[in-house]
Parts: structure tokens; sequence; C-alpha cells
């Protein structure tokens, strides 16, 4: 079983990883976009039946989830290295609790990009693309390079450093190795949302690991390979709620004391595993478990309190951000802001290198670490849709090719006292060359030193706002032509097509 | 110091190849306009019509010699297609695929070693969309992907006026011939886009052209490194809404094709045949002469033996 677990865990991962590395093809998108959406914290806003599903086979079997599908549980494995000693932990409802509530009313309050901070998905995504940006792509232009002198060309890509991503991630990461080196998996159990969700139906799961109390010797051999640390050998307990199911305790066990089955098979059994004897603890218990009823009660009720006041600041946020550029099928920046979690699978996948992770200055703090689009790093592909196939969480919904083509997400502006044009006196028409929409027309100003002056002449209602222009527009600094963001996002006008789409048949003679 | 030695090794090549040429000039007195007409031919220009873009090549090329005029057996052949944009061929923004198909075929029949497509393109699905990375691979040769920076190196433009240095693909600098395959269409900002606006596709910066007086750096491209083979794709020519296209651009289906070792001669042809076929904007072309008057070739069609051929 244990073999079993780590096959499928490490296949899981790796074909997450591959998902996120920014050389993928373009199409399909299918395989690598499937992977991130049996993700449980993306799910809760896209697929709310595979969340329901994942909370479902927890309930039968367990928190198997935390040990096969979520892929910062591999990272965490690796963090926490091989042959550690672990040993039980005692945990109080408020430090598992405390920080997963107030991570998951971020989410469904509107603020879900802090939210992310803590969701394992969105924090494998962005230290997936970190390690992308930092090594991959690196390590290719190196591949590259040697195998040039080999008189092989491989396709390169231009090295990106998105310092938002590599920022948090190497702070997740670091907080994620010192956590794992204290006590394995002690995230999962203290900070994690899903853990924390995962841990209710795990409580009563179906079937779990258990203790048979009247074989058990208290030896500690299975509380020591624990990594979970829910294994109080003293007690002869074992906590199926903070149990990830990594079966690491499966097979070490000398007294056939420790399984996995049924959990409640006697009731003694139940009993025992619920509220063990332990040395004289009870009256204690049952005192602390007032305790920690009330602290929750008041925890909980702090947060309802405050959940409105957020809300609020979270809606103040998004009318701040109105000029601020999304992708088609967000349908603009409040309801963009209000689903992305931003793992950064869009960002590490974008072919026209336009989405890019927000720092302050775009959203404030309520959208740091959201992708934007900058048109001074790239421009939205006219024959691109992979974002909106990609995302899991559902920030950025499905759009057909030909109504993509059609979603108005801002609009260009010509300041003409900045264009190489007017300030050169030299034909340019960068910008005009490059509209994928024809929303463009170069219009003659005049004749220059060096030939006729064209500038752009921008017809508004072609336009789709995909930045194009502001991307190739040659003028440093500041730019000549600029993409204005349209919040929410509209649609539109298309040029009319040619009554014979087939080219004109025409039987002309050399001209010489 | 890996330029240094390029540079080095193309200028030992070219002096070799100079060498050999003055030397064949001698041996073969009888022909005296070794420089701009093909050897082995009595024609500088072949234009063709009538036919698809392969068949018009295998005609075209013939009348000029064959193919092993211009690609020696053990050759390092680069082509530049028109791949630009993520069109079909039938909008005519980019060069057929079947034409790019024969040329790498014939390349090869003419003992290439290997041959390579090259395009720095507006967007990278264009290898893809444009249907030239298949014609190139189905045919034995490879497409590259140019578009990051890593494998361009710094090259001087002697005699450059706007542009006077830039950076290309190293694949540029290591062939042993350049074979440009551009496709006639109009163009917002040079009223026509061919042969010598193809080779914008070979550097980095493009912007440094839009900024520096962009007919004159497409111009100077050339004094650089000028293609030993200029095929012009005139089968599909779009004549508005270049270079690009739109959804309600004119495509002329002309069937047309012009082959010729002489750059200028190319553009001067398409040009002249863009004006007759109504393409808009060829009024205001002004790299034509500014190529001529750096001495790259010759403009006037008038004093060139052309193969009129229809297939």
């Amino acid at each position: 079983m244990r073999i079993l677990r780590r096959v499928i865990q490490w296949t899981f991962f790796l074909a997450f990883c591959v998902g996120f590395l920014s050389f993928m093809p373009e199409e399909p998108a299918g395989l690598f976009a499937f992977l991130p959406r049996l993700q449980f914290f993306p799910a809760i806003g896209r697929f709310p039946i595979i969340a329901l599903a994942v909370l479902a086979v927890t309930f039968l079997f367990g928190r198997i989830y935390c040990s096969t599908l979520c892929p910062l549980a591999t990272v965490q494995d690796v963090f926490a290295g091989r042959n550690r000693r672990y040993t039980w932990r005692r945990l109080n409802l408020l430090m598992r609790y405390l920080v997963p509530a107030a991570a998951l009313a971020a989410l469904f309050a509107g603020v879900p990009a802090l939210a992310s901070l803590l969701d394992p998905y969105s924090m494998s995504g962005r230290i997936v693309s970190s390690i992308n940006e930092l090594i991959i792509l690196p390590f290719v232009d190196l591949l590259g390079l040697g195998l040039r002198q080999f008189n092989l060309y491989i396709t390169v890509y231009p090295i990106q450093f998105r310092w938002v991503t590599i920022t948090v991630s190497l702070v997740t990461a670091a907080l994620l190795f010192v956590l794992s080196r204290i006590g394995g998996r002690l995230y999962c159990n203290t900070l994690c949302p899903v853990g924390a969700l995962l841990s209710v139906p795990a409580r009563w799961t179906l079937f779990g690991h258990r203790i048979h109390q009247g074989r058990c010797t208290s030896c500690g051999a299975c509380e020591r390979v624990c990594k979970a640390e829910a294994i109080d050998s003293a007690a002869k307990l074992l906590d199926t709620s903070k149990c990830v199911s990594c079966f690491d305790c499966n097979d070490v066990c000398n007294f056939d004391a420790l399984s996995y089955g049924l959990k409640y098979r006697s009731t003694e059994e139940s009993r025992a595993s619920d509220t063990p004897p332990t040395k004289a603890a009870s009256p204690e218990r049952s005192d602390k478990g007032r305790r920690d009823f009330l602290k929750k009660a008041s925890a909980g009720s702090l947060l309802l309190l405050g959940l409105p006041a957020v809300a609020r600041a979270a809606r103040d946020a998004a009318t701040s951000a109105a000029g601020v550029s999304v992708p088609p099928g967000s349908g603009g920046v409040a309801g963009f802001l209000s689903k992305c979690i931003s793992c950064s699978l869009c960002v590490s996948r974008c072919p026209g290198n336009v989405l890019q992770p927000a720092a302050f200055s775009q959203y404030g703090l309520r959208g740091f670490g959201v992708p934007f689009m900058d048109f001074n790093r790239g421009s939205c592909e006219y024959e691109c849709r992979l974002c909106t196939q990609l995302c899991p969480s559902g920030a950025i919904r499905p759009l057909e090719l030909d109504v993509k083509k059609r979603v108005k997400i801002g609009e260009a502006r010509f300041i003409r006292r900045l264009c190489v044009v007017e300030t050169e006196q030299t034909s340019c028409g960068a910008c005009g060359e490059i509209c994928p929409s024809g929303a463009i027309d170069m219009i003659h100003i005049g004749d220059g030193p060096d030939g006729a002056l064209e500038i752009p002449e921008i017809n508004t209602s072609l336009c789709i706002g995909c930045g194009a222009c502001q991307f190739v527009c040659p003028v440093l600094g500041e730019k000549a032509i600029v993409v204005d963001a349209l919040n929410p996002h509209g649609t539109a006008e298309v040029r009319e097509e040619r009554p014979d789409t087939e080219p004109e048949e025409v039987d002309n003679d050399f001209a010489f | 110091m890996a330029n240094n030695d390029i540079s080095r090794r193309e200028f030992l090549k070219r002096s070799g190849a100079i060498a050999a040429g003055i030397g064949a000039g001698l041996m073969l007195p009888g022909r005296s306009r070794l420089f701009a007409q093909s050897p082995g031919s009595a024609y500088q220009l072949a234009a063709i019509r009538n036919g698809e873009p392969d068949m018009m090549f295998d005609r075209g090329i013939r009348a000029l010699g064959g193919m092993e005029q211009f690609v020696s057996a053990g050759d390092i052949v680069v082509l530049k297609p028109n791949a630009s944009f993520n069109t079909p061929p039938e909008w005519g923004a980019t060069t057929h695929p079947k034409l790019v198909k024969r040329v790498v075929e014939h390349c090869f029949e003419a003992g290439a070693r290997r041959v390579y497509a090259i395009d720095h393109v507006l967007t990278s699905s264009a290898y893809r969309d444009s249907g030239i990375k298949r014609a190139v691979e189905d045919a034995g040769g490879s497409m590259v992907s140019i578009q990051s920076n890593s494998a361009y190196g710094k090259v001087t433009v002697p005699g450059g006026i706007s542009l006077k240095q830039t950076e290309v693909h190293e694949l540029v600098a290591e062939a042993d011939k350049l074979i440009n395959i551009p496709v006639l269409k109009n163009h917002g900002s040079t009223g026509i886009s061919c042969a010598l606006k193809n080779l914008m596709g070979l550097v980095w910066d493009r912007n440094y052209y839009h900024r520096n007086n962009l007919d004159q750096c497409i111009a100077d491209f050339p004094l650089y490194r000028k293609p030993d083979l200029n095929i012009v794709d005139a089968y599909y020519v779009m004549a508005d809404g270049g270079p690009r296209g739109r959804i309600d651009s004119r495509v002329l289906n002309a069937k047309m094709q012009f082959i010729t070792p002489d750059i200028v001669s190319a553009d001067a042809a398409a040009l002249a045949q863009a004006t007759q076929l109504g393409v808009r904007g060829t009024g205001g072309v002004g790299f034509i002469g500014r190529a001529e008057d750096n001495g790259l070739g010759i403009g006037d069609l008038g004093s060139l033996d052309i193969a009129r051929l229809s297939v």
C-alpha cells in the first residue's frame, strides 16, 4: 500500500509539474488542465462537485487526498526527509482551525488571493512556476547552447523572472521546510484550509487506520514513523482526523495491532479511539473540550462579524482596480479578483507572456499575486485561449475562440505627441501592422525627409484591447499607444467578412 | 569571442568563394556578367505564372540552371520564409507552405547537408499555424524557433546608413547559403512587403528599425549579408490590410513567382507586379531605391534578362 501510495503520489506530482512548464505545447490543454481541476481549493469555486466528491471519499477512506492528489504533500515529504522520528503532538482546536478558518473565510469573503497564500494547490503552483523560471528555463537555454555546438537546434524560451511569484514561493518554501522539519505534516494539520476541511469527515471515516487495543503494547514503533504525528502510542490512540493516510505505519507494527480497515468494528474499539482511557485525563479533557468550544465559538463569531467588513473592503478595492486589464473570460476585474487563487498556471503557460503576477500597485493588498495583463511585457494573442481552458478556479471561464476574439477587455488610445512619426519625422506603423482585429488604420499626415508619414487612427468599436499595439510600440519609456482597461468587459464589433471568402481569381500577365 | 570566430570563418569562406568565383570567371571568359547573372544560365530573373507554387518553382529554377547553381554539395542552407503570422496560406500573409517544402527538397537534391528555416515571428504559434513548420519538416529540414535572444549575436552592417549594427541569429552567420522566400503583400508601414522587408525577420530588435527610419534600415541590412537566392511568392497576393491581413482584406490569386539572386531586382519585379495588380501602397515604397543606392543590386528591370514562363 505504501509503495502504491508513493507511486501514485509521485506520478501525480510530476504530471502536475509538467502542466506548469512554460514550454508545454499550447494545444491540447487537456490532460494538464485536468489535474489542477482535481484540486480541492480551486474546485470550490469552479467544480463544487469535485470538492464534494473529495469530501465524500475522505469520509469513506480517510485523508487519502492528502497523500496522493495534493502536490504540496510531495513537497513536504521531500523537505522532511526520510528516517525522521516523530512523536505524538497535541494540537488544540485553536491551533488546528484558527488559521485555516481565516483562510476559508477570506476565500468566501471574496479575497481568494490572500486565502491562496495558504492553499496547498496554489502554493505548489507558485513553487513549481518558480522552479521553472529559476532552474528549468535557464537549463533549457544552456542545453540549447550546448546542442547548437552539434548543429542541433531545440526551441529555447526567453528566461522569465517574475519576482512576486518567486518571492512568495521562497517564503512559502522556507515556512514549509521549517514546519516539516519540526513535525512532518504540521502544515497539513495547523495551516492548511483543505486539511482542516477534510479533517472533519476524516474524524468519522468509515475506513481508516485503527489500533487494536488488546494487541497494542505501546511500543511506539508506529508513532515514530507517523509524519502527521497522529498516533499517541502510549494512549493507544490514532487520530484519523490528523492522519493523512500515507500508510507508512502499516507494516511497522510487530504485534499486528495496527491495520487499515473499517474503523468501527466493535464498540470497544470505537470508544477506545474516540476517548482513550489515558492516565486520568478524562476530567481534564472534558474541561478542555469546553474551553475549546468556547474558544472556537468566539473565534467563529469574530470571523462572522469580520466578514462584512472584509467583503466591503474587497468591493472597494475592486473599484480602485478598475483600470487594470484582466484576461478575457474573467468578465472583468471584480469577478476575477473574487475567484482567482493566483496559482500562476495561466501566467506560466501564457504564450503571449502578457499575464504577470501583480505586486501591490495593481489591485492593492487584496490582489497580491493575482495576474494582470502587462502590455509592456507581452500581448494577448489573438488565436489563443489557453488561459480560459486551463484556469481551475473559475476566475477565467472557458471561451470558444471566435467568442474570445470579440471580448473587449480594453481599448487602445493613441498619444500623438509621443509617436516616433511625430517626434522623429520617420515612418513606423508597428502598431498598425500587428493589430489583429483590424482596428488600426494608418492615416497619411504629410511627408517627412524619409518619405510618407502615417499615424494610426483607432477604430475603437473594433478594438478588443489585446495590447499588441502597446507591446510593439517602439517608443522607449512611455508608449505612444496604450490600452485603457474596460471593466467589466464588453463585446467588440468585427469587420464584415468579404462576401466571397475565397481569394479573387485574377489572370494578369507579367507587369514587366 | 564567438563572434570573432564566426566572422573569421565567414571571412575565409567568403574570400574562398570570391577567389573561386574570380578563377571561374577567368577560366570562362564567355561569362561577362558574372556577379549580376546566375552562373550557368542566360537569365538573371525567372518570372513564372499560372501554376501551383511548387510547380512554378520547379519550372523557374530550371530556367536559372537548377538549384545546383545556388546550393553546393555539403552546404548548410538557411531559408527565410515569411512565417510571421498565424494565418492560413490563403490570407497571403505568409509564404505558401507548398513552395517552402519544394525549396527544401531542391536544396537536398542539390546536395545540401542541412536545411534550416528561420523567422523571428510576431506570435510563436505562427510557425505551426502558417503551415510552414510542417512543410519544412515534411521535406526533411528543420524549422528553428528563434524567439529567444540567447542565440543572437551582434554584427556590424558595413556601410549601413541607419542600421550600423544589429543582432542576428547565429544560423545566419553560420549558413553557407541564405535563401530568401518572401511573400508579396501590402504593408501598412512600408507600402509593400517583399524580399528586402522579409529579412527583418532575421534580426532580434525589430523596434530599432521602427524608431530609426524603417525604409533605410530595411535597405541597409543586406549590406551585412545578401541572400544567395530570392524566391518571391506571389501566388496569393494580399492587396490591402497588410501585413497581417484582416478578415475583409482583398486577396488576389495571382499565381505568380519571381526567382532571382538579386534582391533588388526581386523587389523591383514585385513592386511592378503589385502596381499592375492594384495592390495598395505601391506608390509609397521607399526601400527599393535606397537598397539600389546601397549598391545591393539592379532595380531597372529593363536591363535584365528575364525568363518569362508559364506553367
